[in-house]
C-alpha cells in the first residue's frame, strides 16, 4: 500500500515503511488471490482455518484479532505490545486491528490498561516519563515508533480527546483553530475549517450567534463536543476518546453518543470507556482487556450475546469489574 | 437531662455527640474573638504591629515639611541647607523608575528562559540544582552584590564593556552619549546589571510556580492535538500564566526599586538626567542611604529624606499588591476555574 502524502509521519517524505514479517499474514499470497483481493493485506489476517499451518508469529490459529476478510481496511495495527512501567507490564502482548469508518470500544475495569493502551496509538505515553514501549503499532503501514516518525505529525492524524474537557481558556472559535494555528494555516482555511468542524461535531448551530464567547462559559457536554471539534479541525484519520462521556450527564452523553455515528462514516473511532451499556450502543467492535491482557475481541453483539471466554462473559454480565 | 433551650434540637437517634451549644452574642463579638487569638498566639500580633507602624507613618508625615510644588521638579540646590534651598526629588524618581525598569526589562527575559528550562526542558536535576542555584543567589546580601560589582565589574563596564558598547550600540538612544559619561564603570549600567541578578531569583521563582501551576490536562490537550514542546509553552502554558507572569513584574519591580545599598554602591551618586546609561545617577532609595549621615547636622535635609522614603514606601506598597493580587492564584490552586 502507498501511503497519501497526508498520511506520511516522516519528518520527510520518504517511501512508509516495509511491513515487517512479524505482522504480515503468511498466506497473504493467497488472500492476494482469492475473492478477497483490494483488501488490505494487513487487516486482514486469514479467519481460523484447520488447514492453514498456525502462524508462529500470529500464535494459534484462533487468535484473538483474527476476523473475517470482509472487514474494512485497518488503520491501525497493534502487534506484540508490551508497555511497561518499571517492572510491572501495564499491557501484555496487545495484538488489535482498528478499521476505518468503525467504531471500536475497548472496556474492562479500572486499572486494566484501556487508557494506557489508546495512549500508546498516538504516543501519548511518551508524555508521562517512565513508561517502555516494546512492540509495533502500524498506522497505515508505518511504524508509528520509528525513528523517521514525527509524532506531531502523528497525533494530527490520530486525534484524542480526554476524559473531562480540556477546553483551553479561549473563545471558541481559536480552541478549534488551535490546531490549524500550528500549522500556520492562512486566515480563510482556518476560518472555513473551524466552522466545518463545529458542524461535524453538531455545535455549530447551538453556538454559531456567537462564536468568539470563551469556551469556559459553555456546558460541559458542549465543551466536550468542542473537543471534539477540535481534534477534527487538523483534520484525523483517527479519533481516540478516552471514557469522553464519564464527566457528562445522561442527555450530554447522548449528544456525544449521536455524533460518534456521523463521525463513524469518515473516521476510525476508538472509545475508551467503562460503560458496557455505551459499549454496546455505539461500537461495531468491542475488545476486552483484562489485567492488561487483551481476552478478547470481537463484534460488539458477539461480545456481549455470545463470548468465547468465560471471563468475558461474567464481566458483561456484571459479575465483576 | 432535658436539652436546654438555646440548644433547641434533640441529637439524632444513635448520634453520641451532644449538639454543639450556640454561641451567644457576647462570645461571638470580633473584639473578644480576637483578643482569644493574641491571647494564644503571638503570630497574631503581626496585625497590631502593622497597625503601629501604618499609624506611625501617618503621624510622621502630618510633620512634614511643605516643600511645595518644587519638590516633584528636578531643581536640586540644597546648599547652604535652610530658607532659599530646593528639593526636587525629580532625578531620583527617574533614576529609580530607569534603573528598576531596565532591570526588570533584562530580568523577565533570563527569568521566563530560566522557568521554561526548568519547567519544561532541563532534566529533573539539573532543574533542580537551577532552582536551588536561583533560590540560593535569594540569600546573597546586597552589600556582597554592591561590593562584587564595585571592585571586579566596575572597572571591566568601565574599561570594555561600555567603550565597546558605545561604539557599537551609539545609534540607540542611551547607549551613545560622551564619552567623559562612562568614567570608571559605575553608573546606571552597573547598577541595572547587578540589580537584574538581584531580581533574578524572584521572578524566576513566581514564573516557574505560575507555568507549573498550568494544568497538566492543558498540557496533553495541546500535545495531543499536535503541539511540540515549545508550542504547548508558547500557545498553552504562558497564555495561561499571563497572570502570574506579570505578577512575577511587579514583585521583581518592587524589590529593584527598593534595593538601596548594592546600588548607591554603584550608580555613581550623581542627580543629574543622565547623558547615557554609562552616566552616573541616583535612586530616592540609594540617595536616603548616602545622605542619612549629612542629615544629622542638617535637620532640613531629614525632612526631605523623610518624604522620599514616604514616596517610596507608597510606590512599593502599590506595586507590591498588585503583584501579589496577580499572583493570587499561586496560593490558592484550586480556584483557579480555567478548567471545569
Amino acid at each position: 500500500m502507498t501511503a497519501a502524502l497526508e498520511d506520511e509521519l516522516s519528518y520527510l517524505p520518504r517511501p512508509p515503511l516495509p511491513i515487517p514479517a512479524s505482522a504480515k499474514p503468511r498466506d497473504a499470497e493467497d488472500l492476494g488471490k482469492s475473492s478477497f483481493s483490494g483488501v488490505h493485506p494487513m487487516s486482514s489476517p486469514s479467519p481460523p482455518s484447520p488447514t492453514a499451518p498456525p502462524s508462529p508469529s500470529l500464535g494459534a490459529g484462533s487468535s484473538p484479532w483474527a476476523s473475517p476478510a470482509t472487514r474494512p481496511p485497518s488503520v491501525i495495527t497493534v502487534r506484540e505490545l508490551w508497555v511497561w512501567a518499571g517492572k510491572k507490564a501495564i499491557l501484555s502482548d496487545i495484538n488489535l486491528d482498528f478499521a476505518e469508518r468503525e467504531v471500536t470500544a475497548i472496556i474492562g475495569p479500572s486499572g486494566c490498561g484501556k487508557t494506557t493502551l489508546i495512549r500508546t496509538l498516538n504516543r501519548m505515553t511518551e508524555v508521562s516519563p517512565g513508561l517502555k514501549v516494546r512492540g509495533s503499532i502500524q498506522y497505515k503501514g508505518q511504524d508509528i515508533y520509528g525513528r523517521a516518525v514525527n509524532p506531531v505529525l502523528l497525533r494530527q492524524r490520530v486525534g484524542m480527546v480526554f476524559q473531562r474537557p480540556t477546553v483551553f481558556p479561549l473563545s471558541v472559535f481559536e480552541n478549534v483553530a488551535f490546531g490549524l494555528r500550528l500549522n500556520r494555516e492562512s486566515r480563510d482555511v482556518v476560518e472555513t475549517k473551524v466552522v466545518d468542524s463545529l458542524k461535524r461535531a453538531g455545535l455549530y448551530e447551538e453556538l454559531k450567534d456567537n462564536l468568539h464567547r470563551s469556551a469556559l462559559t459553555l456546558s460541559g457536554g458542549q465543551q466536550q463536543r468542542l473537543c471534539i471539534a477540535r481534534a477534527l479541525a487538523v483534520n484525523p484519520r483517527v479519533l481516540l476518546l478516552d471514557e469522553p462521556t464519564s464527566s457528562l450527564d445522561p442527555s450530554a452523553t447522548q449528544k456525544v453518543e449521536d455524533l460518534l455515528f456521523e463521525l463513524k462514516r469518515e473516521y476510525a473511532v476508538i472509545i475508551v470507556t467503562h460503560n458496557m451499556q455505551q459499549a454496546a450502543r455505539v461500537a461495531d467492535r468491542t475488545a476486552f482487556l483484562y489485567q492488561g491482557k487483551l481476552i478478547e475481541v470481537d463484534e460488539t453483539k458477539r461480545l456481549f450475546e455470545n463470548p468465547r471466554e468465560k471471563l468475558t462473559e461474567s464481566y458483561v454480565t456484571g459479575r465483576f469489574g | 437531662m432535658e436539652p436546654a433551650p438555646s440548644q433547641g434540637v434533640r441529637p439524632a437517634e444513635g448520634t453520641l455527640k451532644e449538639p454543639a451549644p450556640t454561641p451567644s452574642p457576647s462570645d461571638v463579638s470580633w473584639l473578644h474573638q480576637y483578643w482569644k487569638a493574641v491571647v494564644s498566639s503571638p503570630i497574631s500580633l503581626v496585625p497590631l504591629f502593622l497597625l503601629a507602624f501604618v499609624g506611625g507613618v501617618l503621624l510622621w508625615a502630618s510633620e512634614l515639611h511643605n516643600f511645595g510644588t518644587s519638590f516633584w521638579g528636578t531643581y536640586w540646590n540644597w546648599i547652604p541647607p535652610g530658607p532659599g534651598s530646593s528639593y526636587g526629588i525629580g532625578y531620583f524618581a527617574l533614576g529609580s523608575v530607569l534603573t528598576a525598569g531596565l532591570a526588570i526589562l533584562l530580568a523577565t527575559i533570563l527569568s521566563l528562559a530560566m522557568a521554561i528550562s526548568i519547567v519544561v526542558y532541563l532534566p529533573p536535576i539539573a532543574s533542580r540544582v537551577l532552582t536551588l542555584f536561583t533560590d540560593l543567589l535569594a540569600g546573597i546580601p546586597s552589600v556582597v552584590f554592591g561590593i562584587w560589582g564595585f571592585v571586579i565589574l566596575a572597572p571591566y563596564f568601565g574599561r570594555t564593556l561600555e567603550p565597546s558598547l558605545r561604539d557599537a550600540l551609539f545609534w540607540i538612544p542611551g547607549f551613545g552619549g560622551p564619552e567623559y559619561a562612562i568614567g570608571g564603570g559605575t553608573g546606571i549600567l552597573l547598577a541595572v546589571f547587578v540589580l537584574t541578578i538581584m531580581v533574578i531569583p524572584i521572578t524566576t521563582a513566581v514564573m516557574r510556580e505560575s507555568l507549573r501551576a498550568v494544568p497538566h490536562s492543558a498540557v496533553e490537550a495541546g500535545l495531543a492535538l499536535g503541539a511540540t514542546r515549545w508550542e504547548v509553552v508558547r500557545r498553552v502554558r504562558m497564555p495561561m500564566a499571563r497572570q502570574g507572569i506579570s505578577g512575577a513584574l511587579f514583585l521583581g519591580f518592587g524589590r529593584a526599586i527598593g534595593e538601596s545599598v548594592a546600588v548607591a554602591m554603584l550608580i555613581g551618586a550623581t542627580p543629574q538626567l543622565p547623558p547615557s546609561l554609562y552616566a552616573g545617577g541616583y535612586t530616592i532609595a540609594s540617595y536616603i542611604l548616602d545622605q542619612q549621615d549629612s542629615a544629622f547636622v542638617y535637620p532640613i535635609l531629614l525632612q526631605v529624606l523623610v518624604e522620599f522614603a514616604l514616596v517610596l514606601l507608597l510606590i512599593t506598597l502599590a506595586v507590591n499588591l498588585v503583584g501579589h493580587w496577580l499572583t493570587r492564584d499561586q496560593r490558592s490552586p484550586g480556584r483557579r476555574g480555567l478548567f471545569s
